[in-house]
């Protein structure tokens, strides 16, 4: 009691700056939990009545998210490319955003990176205890979300020349925008949505009209989302680091992006490496320095900043 | 900043307002209004339309 009133009475310990001094070393964890809360609520805008926009983001957001405002970057992509148009807006969205903040998106605005990071947070609270993958396993998975991006493109790009020849092509979301209709959060923020809110499962409404029975892809999709949720407790953003084709084409836009995580290396104590170990992404942050980090795995979340403020930083590469 | 990641900066940069100038050229974002108009801020329209685009291609087997 005597230290509650010492500390109600110290006009000093209630300025905004020791209230974040206290935060201390979550400062930025704090900072960016406001932004991921956010953006989430702007980029679902629609419940508030916000306008929908034929816009395509760096973010990647299930096309059927009922609430959404603007379309998932990689979502716009496969829709346009499977309706025979390159998609140059869309890309173009990509190269810029990717240029000047690298994956800073991935990290505070995109709505899927804060449910991993929720299911990360989740996961800590129950002390679960956390998985390190392998340096070598973590290099080979890396690579499926840009083969993802890579299938999901040739793929749009063969149903829109067919539309163009006229062939007859079914118009449904497999067609449309072939990833979204197997991807786990899609089936978080789309299907069970539907199937929790309104009452529309997929066996009802003509999901995924293509593949059979919707009703057993509806519970595919479900057991894969189950599974990835789970994994997701153990491994830190699991789904950004190994699923994500959005992520991918941001990553490899932004490696030598404008906005970057710089690393002193003279205020680094030899074979520290609490950076390397508080990054949900497990980039090789010591192989880097003061030219800042190029990996394509960096999302700027700043949980290694957080860590070791001495050594770690905020920069503009020029 | 070395030389190969400037001239990858700049090739990004100018890739991407090229691609933008190109893509609002050539009206692309038109393709995705025409399936915004349905939903807009409506909920309601967007699910029906939802609904509707997925029952015309297979028509549900329950009411």
């Amino acid at each position: 009691m005597v230290i509650m009133m010492a500390t109600v009475n110290n006009p000093e310990s209630n300025s905004l700056a020791d209230w974040l001094n206290t935060l201390s070393h979550k400062r930025i964890r704090f900072l960016r939990l406001l932004s991921q809360i956010f953006f989430f609520v702007v980029l679902n805008g629609a419940f508030l009545g916000l306008a929908r926009m034929p816009f395509p983001a760096p973010v990647h957001i299930p096309p059927g998210s009922p609430y959404a405002i603007v379309w998932g970057g990689f979502s716009a992509i496969q829709f346009i490319l499977s309706s025979g148009q390159f998609p140059f807006f869309a890309l173009g969205i990509f190269f810029i955003s990717g240029a000047i903040s690298g994956r800073i998106f991935c990290g505070w605005a995109c709505p899927v990176g804060f449910w991993q990071d929720t299911l990360d947070t989740v996961g800590s609270w129950v002390r679960i205890p956390k998985w390190k993958v392998s340096r070598r396993t973590d290099e080979g998975f890396k690579e499926i979300p840009a083969t993802i991006a890579i299938v999901a493109f040739i793929f749009s790009s063969w149903i829109g020349i067919s539309r163009l020849k006229g062939d007859i092509v079914a118009d449904n979301f497999i067609t449309r925008m072939a990833w979204d209709a197997l991807d786990p959060a899609g089936t978080l923020f789309v299907g069970w949505f539907y199937a929790i809110f309104w009452n529309v499962v997929p066996g009802d409404s003509g999901f995924f009209s293509n593949l059979g029975s919707d009703l057993n892809i509806f519970i595919l999709n479900s057991i894969i989302l189950v599974i990835v949720s789970i994994l997701s407790l153990k491994v830190p953003r699991l789904y950004c680091r190994y699923l994500c084709p959005t992520g991918a084409l941001l990553g490899y836009c932004s490696k030598s992006s404008l906005i970057a995580v710089k690393r002193n290396p003279l205020n680094c104590v030899d074979g520290c490496r609490e950076c390397e170990k508080a990054c949900p992404m497990d980039v090789p942050i010591t192989e880097f320095g003061l030219e800042g980090i190029s990996d394509t795995a960096c999302i700027a979340c700043g949980q290694c900043i957080d860590k070791c403020p001495e050594a770690m930083s905020f920069g503009i590469r020029i | 900043m070395k030389l190969q990641e400037r001239l990858f900066f700049y090739t990004m940069i100018l890739l991407g307002i090229t691609f933008l100038l190109l893509g609002s050229a050539l009206e692309e974002l038109n393709i995705l209004e025409t399936v915004d108009k349905a939903r807009n801020t409506n909920l309601g329209a967007w699910r029906d339309f939802l609904t509707t685009w997925v029952h015309t291609m297979n028509p549900p087997s329950t009411p």
